[in-house]
Formats: structure tokens, sequence, C-alpha cells
């Protein structure tokens, strides 16, 4: 059939090819795009698990990676862990963890042993805050084997403080620091896993072909509470404080205040055993609620392989959810939190059970991308076993859920480029904004690879705020600060939490979506120390630095 | 004589000897048979199957004369032989020739089973091998074909007395194999049941299944349970929306259908759509009281509603019809605590984790059976942890082989007066099973 109106067909044609075209390109702009720009930034860290033939527990874990402001120069520097020959006699003293300074427009300049943080050993994870309130960022290294506190000179570099009682001889695989007395000064929670050594590794097998042994061949090793005497002075109060519960091969840790009473409280991913949630009863005690509050399995009352932990108020209804990352039959779970220390799992309802698909599960963050004022999702993937005898693939896509604002999220990961494209061997996930530019970039570290360096190029995203709080009273690091924005009637909580993902260490300074808000009608900061702050009509597309008791200035 | 002290020579000549013996066996067993020689044709064609030949055995049997005119024994053999080659639809085209003979050996039907599977007719597979197992009553294969067939569809709940019934027959044998039978071997084989506890515990690999699925519901679209199972498959697989179709037609074709009922909720809940969920549960207030999984659905769709209460009511139902469903009893629970009565939701909470550590266990035992004779300490562990989970019937089994393969008799005592004390199980209130 010819066009019979061709005078009137070119105007519509025009007219669809504008729409199609303009559909096509706002369809495109709402897109994510998260570039992989390692290669060149000047980071050639690879990194190293030791032998392979050995099956090892803690080359399972290994790939942590923390960003953290070293230098105070308001840029993050990259710190990445390493392993080494688990074998302590036969380690070399060339492979260690490597601090990258942050040099601006993604150039990276490895300044490790100038720093003074060199050392070598077995990293599983870490974690950055400003112990001493000196307002400089310090570094606890959690080990196989003894920890590391390294403390920061204020000039460039750190010191490495001798503590026998903060560095343990455990396989500790992460920690969190959080004012858990509200006496400004930060505490430690250090998370261990297996009493695990060369000497009593087992061997499994499935089908004639080797594999890790599960952590439940091996004993687990109990979790240590440290509180802050005075500025370096740390004293066990594990017992004492009640937060010795069952032995619980933790992996991942969140020290945040999840029933909003004030206090902050303690949730431990454990590998197949139930999670721990130390609820804060005020004077340094805590009580164990997770089987009550439902955060300690899954919606069903199955025991996971809990892994990473990413935690924020997803459906913002004023309370911080939990997702936990989990082994390849497992689904990944959404514990969404009602208030009043209750959690119901919200996984299949969320959209996530595509989370499953034969992908275990690491660090992960909550993140809201594209800043449209709804927290996403990223999550690290990869096996333990190089061939696998489940279902699962020893290298794995990343996952990259957006929440759709209905309670549901989808997985935009092969819209987001080609590093979600690929398969990787992911472990630790960090989050920040390297480039200062008003939306997170990521830093994750793989096993048997390289890492890798996100930069966030989503286009027509949303407005947004970033804040750096520096706490007075309150700790300097502003830990367990509370920050509630209000845009119209629309009023959403963040908290400056300690931990999360899995062997990670991420930024401190809350990015905020705002949607198709310019201005945020009001902002109210609420301190550890008691201290409320409230501003009014803040511009955003902005950072500013809040000073407790203090004033609020942009940062340039 | 002198070539032959050589060694190349030997083996010359005893390759020549192999070579002349075998064309010979093979000439023999495939030559045309001789008028009345039916029984020795049987042999051939019974030796050429077990060389793993069916055409050469079809062939054989096929010069005895057209299968109407066959004797029972070779038609039945030739069935098998056809199943073998691959010829399903001529099995099918016998199988029929067969039943229409008074004297007709029921073991066609198992074979006829065989060839629906494999033209992927599972409600007509499963019909010949109830009809075959309805006629003889020992057929083991068509009992543990059957059981793999609900395994695969995700009938879990039809799997256990189909396999107890099995072992518990293997300890009377029929009257004609009475003479060969050892009833010791069969109380002495465990496989049965590990293959049962396997099937009853380990997760339904729904990503597995689902192109087998695929195939059974392509075969025949009118097969109500390919069309449950596969939707059970999709909705594992996050493929709601041909799920939730799958399930609505279903659920107009059968609407008393448990399971077709408890996936359609499943789906609506997958899919976030609380307002199907609701539907539904306005227009079937009384509908499917006596089960349990639905009544945990309705709890679920009721806590998503954030009505704690009513959700609470919903579990509670669930657990008085079944005390073991350990998610159930977990989510009454976790309602409780909402509520307020931290006491009961502890308690229904620490149920609910002991029956999931209970059946943890189990797997972990049962993976490590799987290729190996258990030991005595395996199969009393098997025993209490079935009885923990509320399986009194296979506990007491598990006891029996526990017994026989020598546990001390104080152990076996112990969880047998335990067992006699608690008939219904562990749980307290328990009246399951």
């Amino acid at each position: 059939m010819k066009f019979a109106h061709s005078r009137f067909c070119c105007p519509l044609l025009a007219l669809m090819s504008v729409v199609l075209i303009g559909g096509g390109f706002l369809a495109q702009d709402k897109q994510p795009r998260l570039t992989n720009v390692v290669e060149q930034s000047g980071i050639d860290y690879e990194q190293v698990r030791g032998p392979y033939e050995l099956y090892s527990m803690p080359a399972t874990l290994i790939g942590g990676c923390m960003l953290l402001d070293y230098d105070g120069d308001a840029r993050l520097d990259a710190y990445l862990l390493q392993g080494n020959h688990l074998d302590f006699d036969r380690q070399d003293p060339t492979v260690t963890n490597r601090l990258y300074r942050n040099l601006d427009d993604w150039r990276f300049d490895d300044l490790t042993f100038q720093a003074g943080v060199g050392s070598y050993g077995y990293a599983l994870g870490g974690v950055a805050a400003d112990v001493d309130n000196d307002g400089f960022v310090d570094l606890y290294v959690c080990n196989y084997g003894p920890n590391v506190l390294y403390m920061n000179n204020g000039d460039g570099t750190l010191r490495r403080v001798q503590d026998s009682a903060l560095a343990g001889n455990e396989m500790s695989s992460t920690a969190a620091f959080g004012d858990l007395d509200s006496d400004g000064l930060l505490d430690l929670y250090v998370v261990n896993y297996v009493d695990w050594s060369l000497a009593t590794n087992k061997k499994c097998f499935e089908n004639g072909v080797q594999y890790h042994c599960p952590p439940n061949h091996f004993p687990p090793q109990p979790d240590m509470l440290f509180r802050n005497m005075d500025t370096l002075s740390f004293r066990e109060v594990t017992q004492e404080a009640g937060a010795d519960a069952e032995r619980g091969t933790g992996l991942g840790i969140v020290i945040a205040d999840f029933d909003m009473d004030g206090g902050p409280d303690i949730f431990v991913a454990n590998d197949i055993n139930p999670n721990f949630l130390f609820r804060n009863q005020g004077a340094m005690k805590f009580s164990e609620e997770g089987l009550l509050s439902g955060a300690a399995l899954d919606g069903a009352g199955n025991t996971m392989s809990n892994m990473g932990v990413a935690c924020g108020d997803y459906d913002n209804n004023g309370f911080l959810d939990l997702f936990v990352t989990h082994f390849t039959h497992e689904l990944d779970t959404l514990y969404a939190n009602s208030g009043r220390m209750s959690f119901d799992d919200k996984t299949v309802v969320a959209g996530l059970s595509a989370t499953r698909h034969g992908r275990m599960g690491w660090g992960t963050h909550f993140v809201d991308y594209d800043l449209d004022g709804w927290l996403d999702l990223i999550v690290a993937y990869g096996h333990i076993d190089r061939e696998p005898q489940d279902r699962g693939a020893f290298r794995q896509r990343p996952g990259l859920f957006h929440n759709l604002g209905n309670g549901r999220f989808t997985e935009v990961g092969r819209q987001a480029g080609d590093y979600f494209e690929k398969a990787w061997v992911g472990r630790g996930l960090a989050v920040g904004d390297m480039d200062n530019d008003g939306d997170t970039d990521v830093l994750i570290n793989h096993q048997e690879g390289c890492p890798s360096l996100l930069r966030n190029d989503t286009v027509a995203a949303g407005h947004w705020l970033r804040l750096e709080l520096v706490g007075t009273q309150s700790n300097r690091s502003a830990l367990n600060a509370k920050i509630v924005v209000r845009c119209g009637n629309n009023k959403r909580v963040f908290e400056v939490f300690g931990g999360g993902s899995f062997a990670a260490s991420s930024d401190l300074r809350p990015l905020i979506g705002l949607g198709d808000n310019r201005i945020v009608d009001e902002l109210v900061v609420r301190w550890p120390s008691g201290q409320v702050q409230r501003w009014e009509s803040l511009p955003g597309d902005a950072a500013y630095r809040i000073t407790e008791l203090g004033d609020l200035r942009p940062v340039p | 004589m002198i070539a032959l002290k050589r060694p190349s020579s030997w083996v010359l000549t005893i390759g020549l000897a192999a070579f002349v013996c075998t064309t010979g066996a093979l000439v023999w067993v495939s030559r045309p048979p001789r008028p009345n020689s039916h029984m020795a044709t049987l042999d051939r064609a019974r030796l050429l199957l077990t060389a793993n030949d069916p055409r050469s055995a079809v062939q054989v049997l096929e010069a005895l004369g057209p299968p109407g005119e066959l004797k029972t024994d070779a038609l039945l053999l030739l069935i098998q032989a056809c199943y073998h080659e691959m010829g399903f639809r001529r099995v099918i085209a016998l199988c029929d020739v067969m039943s229409s003979r008074p004297d007709a050996n029921p073991e066609f039907h198992f074979w006829l089973g065989n060839a629906r599977l494999g033209m992927w007719q599972a409600s007509q597979a499963e019909a010949a091998f109830k009809e075959c197992l309805r006629r003889d009553v020992h057929q083991e294969g068509a009992t543990l074909q059957l059981a793999k067939l609900y395994a695969t569809q995700a009938r879990r709940q039809e799997v256990e007395p189909l396999i107890l019934e099995l072992y518990s027959r293997g300890k009377s044998p029929p009257p004609e194999k009475a003479a060969s039978f050892d009833p010791g071997d069969r109380i002495l084989e465990p496989n049965l049941l590990v293959q049962l506890l396997i099937i009853q515990y380990f997760g339904w690999e729904a990503a597995a299944m689902i192109d087998q699925l695929r195939l059974f519901h392509e075969a025949d679209p009118d097969d109500f349970e390919a069309q449950v199972a596969l939707a059970l498959a999709c909705i594992r697989t996050d493929n709601h929306i041909e799920a939730w179709d799958l399930l609505r037609d279903c659920t107009r074709r059968r609407p008393d259908h448990p399971r077709a009922a408890a996936a359609l909720l499943e789906c609506a809940l997958a899919m976030n759509d609380l307002e199907a969920c609701r539907q539904w549960l306005g227009t079937h207030p009384d509908d499917f009281t006596d089960d349990a999984q639905v009544w945990d659905l309705r709890g679920q769709i009721l806590l998503s509603d954030a009505q704690h209460e009513r959700a609470a009511d919903c579990f509670r139902r669930a657990v008085e019809i079944d005390p073991y469903l350990s998610q159930a009893q977990y989510r009454l629970g976790r309602c409780l605590m909402a509520a307020g009565n931290r006491l009961e939701a502890a308690d229904r909470i620490e149920i609910g984790r002991q029956l999931n550590l209970a059946s943890a266990e189990l797997l972990k035992t049962v993976s490590a059976m799987q290729s190996v004779q258990p030991t005595a300490p395996q199969c009393l562990q098997l025993a209490r942890l079935c009885y923990r989970l509320g399986k009194r019937r296979i506990a007491t089994e598990w006891l029996k082989l526990a017994k026989a393969f020598g546990s001390a008799a104080a152990d076996v005592l112990q969880l047998q007066t335990e067992m006699t004390r608690n008939p219904s199980g562990p749980i307290v209130g328990a009246t399951h099973e």
C-alpha cells in the first residue's frame, strides 16, 4: 500500500520521530552509567590470595578495600587490602596492603610506604574513622593473625600502634567503630570468623572435586567489643556489655540505631549461623534480639550463609533497613525495618529474588546512583571455588538493582556499562564520592585480578546534597549522627553508620539524592551527644560542612 | 610349531581365534530362528538386549511373526526392546495389542509409562505406572519412576506414601518371588529411604527442571499437574507473568485444587500484587481449610498487609494442621512478637528454628550417605532427626536399620521409648502424621 496522503504523513512521521528520538533520549538518560576507570588511574594493585591448592578459609574471604581521606585534602583515597602466603614464615614482605592517594581527576599515586601503612600479613577487612578525634582518619586493619591499628599523624603519615588487646590473634573478618555509650569516643566491635590454621585445615570433596570446606568444619571464634576508655585506651568489654552471644562466624557488621531510640545497635551477619542484633540498652549494655527481631533468619526461619550487609532506609519509612548477601543456593535477604526493632523479609515482594540465580554475594551497599531519592542496591558477586559444585560459576556478574520507589527493585546492571557485563570474583565493595561531583562512585576489589574503580556517569540524575559532619561534643567522625531531610511532605532519614558492606569501609559523608527538589526545605542533624541542629531552605546540588554546635558552610 | 614359539605369532593366533568366535557368536544369535525354537529366540533377544543391541533384538523377535501372533512373553520382550530402541510410538501400539489379551503381563504398563515419559506425556505416564502398581504391587521400577516424576513436578507430598509403601512391601515378597527373596536385602537397603529424604528436604531445583516441565506442558497442554509444576518453576525462576497466566487457567479449571491455589497465592505475593491476594482471600474465605500451606500463605498475605493479628490466626491454623511446618511456626512467632506476646513468640520462633536446624542436619547426614553404605550411628542419627521433624514412620525404619547395623541397644531403646511416649513427635500438642 502506498501512502496516499503523503502531505499528512510527513508531518506525522516527523512528529513521531521527535517523540521516538526524544523518548529514546529520555530512556537513555535515565540509564545508570558506572564506568570502570581503573586502567587509567595509576592503581596497579593485583590481588594475591596465596596458594589456591591449600583451599584455606582466609583465602575465601580475601579482597577487602577502603575509601578514606587519610591526608585531609577532601579527596577520598583508596586502601586495598592484600593477602600473602598463609604460612607466616613464608610470607613475602614486598606483597603489602596498598594506599593510593587521590590526585584528583581519577589519577592515583601509590604512597603506601611514604604513609607507613605498607604492612604485610593477610588482611581481610578494615575500618577507618577518627579514633582520637584529632581531625584525621585512623585505620584499623583486620587480619588472619594480629590486627593492626594505624593512628594518623596528621602529616600524611600513620603510625602502627602496639596494642596487644586490640591486636588479638583471631581470624578477624571485619570491624566497625561506633559511639556505643555516647561519650564522644569511638568504641570498636571486631568480628571474628573461625579458628582455622594451616595445621587444622581440612579437605572437602564433592564428586571427586576438592572445594573449600564450609565454615562449620571449624570452631567459630567469638567476636570482641572494645570500649574506648580514653583516646587510645581500649578495654575489652564483650562479656560485661552482654555482647557475648553464641559464637557466630561473623563476616559483616553495621553499627546503627535501628530502633531510633538514640543508642546505636549492632548487627552482625554470621556465615551459616543466625545473625546477631545487639540492642543498645544504654550504659554500654546490650541484649541480643536477633531472633525476636526477625533479623537473625530469613522470612521462613532459615539460617543463611550471611556475608555482606547493606544498611539504609530503602522504603523511606524512617527506619534503617538491611540487605544481607548469601551463598549461591540462597536468596539474598532484604530485611525491611518496620520500627520497634522488627524486621520483615521483603526479598521476594521487593523483586530481589533474582539475586539467587547462582550468584554468591559479598560486598553490598545501598546507593542512590541516580539521585532520585530512593536508595538503589549494588552487590559484588563471585564464588569461592574455581570449580563450583553448585550451579554457580567462579566469576560472576555484579548486580545493580534500581529502586522503583514502590517497594520493588529491578536489576539494571546490564545497562550500566561494561563492568556489569563481565564476570568477576567480587569481594569488598566501598562507595563514596571520589571526584566530589555530587554522585556516588564505587570501588570494588576482586579475587584473582585488579580492583575496579567505577565512576558514576549517570546523566540527568536528580539533585543532591552532600554533608560532611564534624563532631565536637560527639565523636569527630560523627558516627551515629542522624540526618533528617525534608523536601515538601517527603521526609527521609539517614545515619552515618559504622561498618557495612563486606571487608570494606566507605565514605562517611552522606550523599543524599533529592530527586526533582532543588531546595531542601528542612535539614535536621541529631548528633550522638543529643545536640540537634536545624536548617531551612538549603539549596541543593551542593556540599556542606556542618560542625556540631557550630555553623554550616558550603564546601567549595 | 616353531613359528608358534614366537610371541607375535601367539598374539596373532589368539586374535584370529577370538575374531572367529565373536563372529560366530554374533552370526549365531542373529541367525533366523528355526521353527519351534521359541524359548531359544527369547533367550537370544534377551542376550542382545543385555549387550545393548535392541535393534537386533527387535529383528530377532519380529522374525517370530506379527505382534498380534506373538506369545505374550515374546510380545513383552518386543515392547521392552522397542522401548530401548527409542521407538516410543511403537511401544504404545504394542501395549495396545498386549492390553487386549486376557493373559496380558502387567509389566507392559511399566514400559508404556516409560514410553509416555519418553514422549513427555507426563499424566499418561503417571496413569500407566499407577496401573502397573495396581496390578503388581511389587513393581519397584514403576514406583521409582513415579517417585521421580512426582519429584520433578514438585509433588513432594505424594512421594512419601509411595516409597514407604514399596519399602514396607519389600518385607513380604509376592508368592511367586518368595523362593528367591531374601528379606534381609530389602530391610537393609537404605537407598530408598535416602532418596525419599533427598526429595523431601533438598531444595527443588526449578531452574534445572523447567525445560523438562515445559516439554511436559507442550506435549499435553491439558495435563493439569504438568501445568501447575511449570507455573511453580516459573515462579521460582522469576518469570511471574507466565506463572500467573498458567495458574489463572489452572484455578479456573480446578478451583478446588490446593496446590494450584497455593501457587497462585505465592505468585501474587511474589509480584507484590496485594490487591489480587486480597481479592482471593475475599472470594475464598472457606476454601482449603485443611491445608497448612494455604493457611501459611493466607498469613503471609495478611502480614504483607500489616494485619499481624489476623496473620497470626492463619499461622496458628497452619501449625495446628501441621506443627512441623517450620516457616509457619517461625512466622507465628514473629506475629506474636509484633503483638507484644514475647513469651509465646520466643517459643514459636525457637520451634521453627529447631525444625530448620534438624532439616539442615538431616541434609548434611543424607549428603554424606549418598554414595556409601550408612553406618549404625548415621542410621540412628537419621532416626532421631526424622522423629524431630515429625516423620515418625520414616524414623521407625531408620531405627530398625540402626539396630540391624549394630547400634547400641540402649540408644535404640531410648529413642524407641521416646517415640512410644510421644507418637506424634516431640512438639507438644502435635497430632500430625
